[in-house]
């Protein structure tokens, strides 16, 4: 999907009033979506209805789309969007463009009016695992690519590659490949050199770059700094006599040479002459090879930082189901004081200013002291089975509306929840429902992944 | 002050006008100083012939020593040596590492011829402290040459072993040699300044002989003069001029630790 479509797209699944909350994110390798069921529904409802939006979407059938997509739900789909945002779900492992893609699903699904108060909070908390598996491990330190090992060896060599002049022996594709990322880097110039003119030529002129016949080597090797090899000659095109010369005549400048031909362009005694560095394919390869196993090694502690910050974020979702009981119990105790006070207006008028102020700061305590004990147990049961029972409980006894569970009453509640003087005791307990929530998953197997 | 002693001094001094051209091109590489320093290195050779043959005509009443004959006619050879391969460019330099220590040898040599004390205490006041500062800014930039050198060689094994290794990237290889080679061009000056006048305090009491640090300052002067010449004009790069570098540095070190140390008792 282009992302051209992805605006129209998200309209339509936003169409569906099953569904609440949107985030799409398409790349050229990945196609995912992540929802959130309107309130009311329980995750069963919401996919069925995604799924089936897709479907109609793609054109395809249920079977179609079974045997191409994955499915994650609760926990394991906030574990899922911050294993992609911290890259760990990539092709490459620690690359660093997923981030920037998954900004611009989130800044779209924001566009579209897709995101509410739950993907915000489970992006964000994406951002932030993201962020710290950057900063706290070295994931993306070193590239994985034959290019970039070659770069990275050409900076260490030379003090400015806008100044260094590339050379192309022959006309191989892998080396074009390399020439173009060195390109990229804004070299001084690239020179291809072919046996054959016309081919350097077809080559070099499309792009730019110098065409020049392989017939003089001394006079190309003076002129270049970087020279990248991949001729096809069964013999040696590069000899050491060749390299001495050419190196008297520089001036003894730094000459960097990369030999990607099978067999060998260069003559191997090169590698040991003062000023010149000599790697072939395989050595580029082995040193992208230490990175990706470095690499490796740091994935394991991102995924560490990964399942801290879902943790955190599924304590948080845990108490979204007794956050808003408890804002909408506060709610309607003090719409029932305050229908007391006016019933009893007439009485109430007869009080001087202050009585009436004692009156009211009177109602406001017990009020206070009632629902505290109530309240305080539970946010203590958050995350826990008996806190879905407490709030259920809470409901039926007080006779509390869905339309008040529903106005957002949750958002102040957790709000409160993240106050500064009660964030020590909120990391406490989110742990504590973070286990819970992970000996819940364990225990009963056969609830799955949706019941969470 | 008779003319010969007049036309030694003089000569000594043109010497030295050379000396300061020749340290001006290697700081600015700008071609018209070397082409003036060369120049002057011919005035100087021309008057140095000229203090040579009256010697020589004058010798059955000078009775100068033989050591301080050699002194100076053998300057006047490597002089004229310095001059004559002068226009060939991998020797256009050679009259920066020369003139200095003609002039110095000159100088002495005339010492010797006259057995006077040149070094007055108004002159020893005031060369002094100019040779303590050339001498250790020259061996700080020789220093830093040193740490240039030394990353060098780690960058080199690394790149050599196929590691991107824990340097920064921007310590590139040709980075560290150019940063090696400006500061021995800017030490190199200083330094030879510190040893003309290191060899003139020297003669405060008469030439008595050579002091053994003296000699060391001038052997670790000698291998930067190749050094920078070789870095300069005959391509000596990489591995082996920066291990030369680093054996330069141990001689310069050794001389500043040899002063310290006396200097603090």
């Amino acid at each position: 999907m282009s992302s051209d479509d992805v605006p129209a797209t998200l309209a339509l699944l936003h169409a569906r009033r099953e569904l609440s909350e949107i985030l799409l994110i398409s790349t050229c390798n990945r196609f995912e979506v992540y929802a959130v069921p309107s309130p009311g529904l329980d995750l069963d409802a919401g996919h069925v209805a995604l799924r089936r939006a897709l479907c109609d979407r793609a054109g395809a059938g249920e079977d179609e789309l079974n045997a191409h997509a994955y499915q994650y739900f609760g926990r394991d789909a906030a574990r899922h969007l911050f294993r992609v945002a911290s890259s760990l779900d990539s092709m490459v492992l620690g690359e660093v463009q997923i981030l920037g893609q998954v900004k611009t699903a989130f800044a779209l699904a924001q566009e579209a009016n897709c995101v509410g108060s739950m993907m915000h909070r489970l992006v964000s908390r994406a951002f932030r695992a993201a962020k710290r598996v950057r900063t706290d491990t070295e994931i993306a330190s070193g590239g994985l690519s034959i290019s970039w090992v070659a770069v990275q060896l050409a900076r260490r060599i030379f003090e400015d590659l806008s100044t260094c002049r590339v050379l192309l022996l022959g006309a191989g594709e892998m080396a074009e490949l390399a020439a173009v990322h060195l390109a990229e880097q804004g070299v001084r110039s690239l020179t291809v050199a072919n046996r054959t003119l016309a081919r350097a030529e077809s080559i070099a002129l499309p792009k730019g770059w110098k065409a020049a016949p392989l017939d003089d080597i001394e006079a190309l090797l003076r002129d270049a700094d970087i020279v990248i090899s991949s001729t096809g000659s069964p013999t040696a095109v590069v000899t050491k006599d060749h390299v001495k010369r050419a190196l008297r005549r520089r001036g003894y400048r730094p000459l960097f040479i990369i030999d990607i031909a099978v067999p060998r362009d260069v003559d191997i005694r090169v590698q040991d002459m003062d000023g010149v560095y000599l790697y072939n394919i395989d050595d580029l390869q082995a040193v992208a090879e230490r990175n990706r196993d470095r690499r490796a090694a740091q994935a394991q502690v991102a995924e560490e930082i990964v399942r801290d910050e879902v943790d955190k974020f599924a304590g948080w979702l845990a108490s979204q189901a007794v956050s808003p009981v408890i804002a909408s119990l506060r709610q309607r105790l003090v719409e029932i004081r305050d229908a007391e006070m006016h019933r009893s207006d007439k009485v109430l008028t007869q009080l001087t200013p202050e009585q009436r102020e004692a009156v009211e700061r009177m109602t406001a305590a017990m009020i206070g002291k009632f629902s505290g004990a109530a309240i305080g147990r539970l946010k203590r049961a958050i995350g826990t089975q008996e806190g879905d029972v407490l709030a259920w409980a809470t409901r039926e006894l007080f006779g509390l509306s869905d339309l008040a569970l529903l106005s957002g009453g949750g958002e102040d509640e957790l709000s409160g929840i993240e106050e500064p003087e009660q964030r020590a005791r909120e990391v406490q307990e989110v742990q504590e429902v973070a286990d819970e929530v992970d000996a819940r998953s364990h225990a009963v197997a056969s609830a799955g992944a949706r019941d969470e | 002050m008779t003319w010969v002693t007049a036309n030694v001094l003089v000569t000594s001094a043109v010497y030295l006008v050379a000396t300061v051209l020749y340290m001006g091109y290697l700081l600015r590489f700008r071609d018209h100083w070397l082409r003036v320093g060369q120049s002057v290195l011919t005035l100087a050779l021309a008057l140095h012939g000229v203090a040579a043959i009256h010697i020589w005509a004058a010798r059955a009443t000078f009775a100068a020593p033989i050591a301080a004959q050699v002194a100076v006619f053998g300057s006047l050879v490597a002089a004229g040596v310095a001059r004559w391969l002068a226009p060939r460019p991998r020797f256009a330099v050679l009259g920066a590492f020369v003139a200095p220590i003609v002039a110095v040898v000159l100088f002495s040599g005339w010492v010797g011829v006259h057995q006077e004390r040149p070094v007055t205490p108004q002159v020893y006041a005031v060369i002094t402290p100019v040779h303590i500062v050339s001498s250790v800014f020259g061996v700080v930039a020789f220093a830093v040459a040193f740490v240039a050198s030394t990353l060098f060689v780690i960058r080199d094994v690394e790149l050599r072993q196929r590691r991107l290794g824990g340097l920064l990237p921007a310590l590139s290889v040709a980075r560290l040699e150019r940063v090696a080679t400006r500061s021995i061009a800017v030490g190199f000056p200083l330094y030879t300044l510190g040893i003309v006048l290191g060899g003139v305090w020297a003669m405060r009491d008469g030439v008595t002989g050579v002091p053994a640090q003296y000699m060391f300052a001038v052997a670790s002067w000698v291998v930067y003069g190749v050094l920078l010449h070789g870095r300069l004009r005959v391509g000596l790069r990489g591995r082996r001029a920066a291990l030369f570098t680093m054996v330069g540095f141990a001689g310069a070190f050794a001389v500043a630790v040899f002063y310290a140390a006396r200097a603090t008792g």
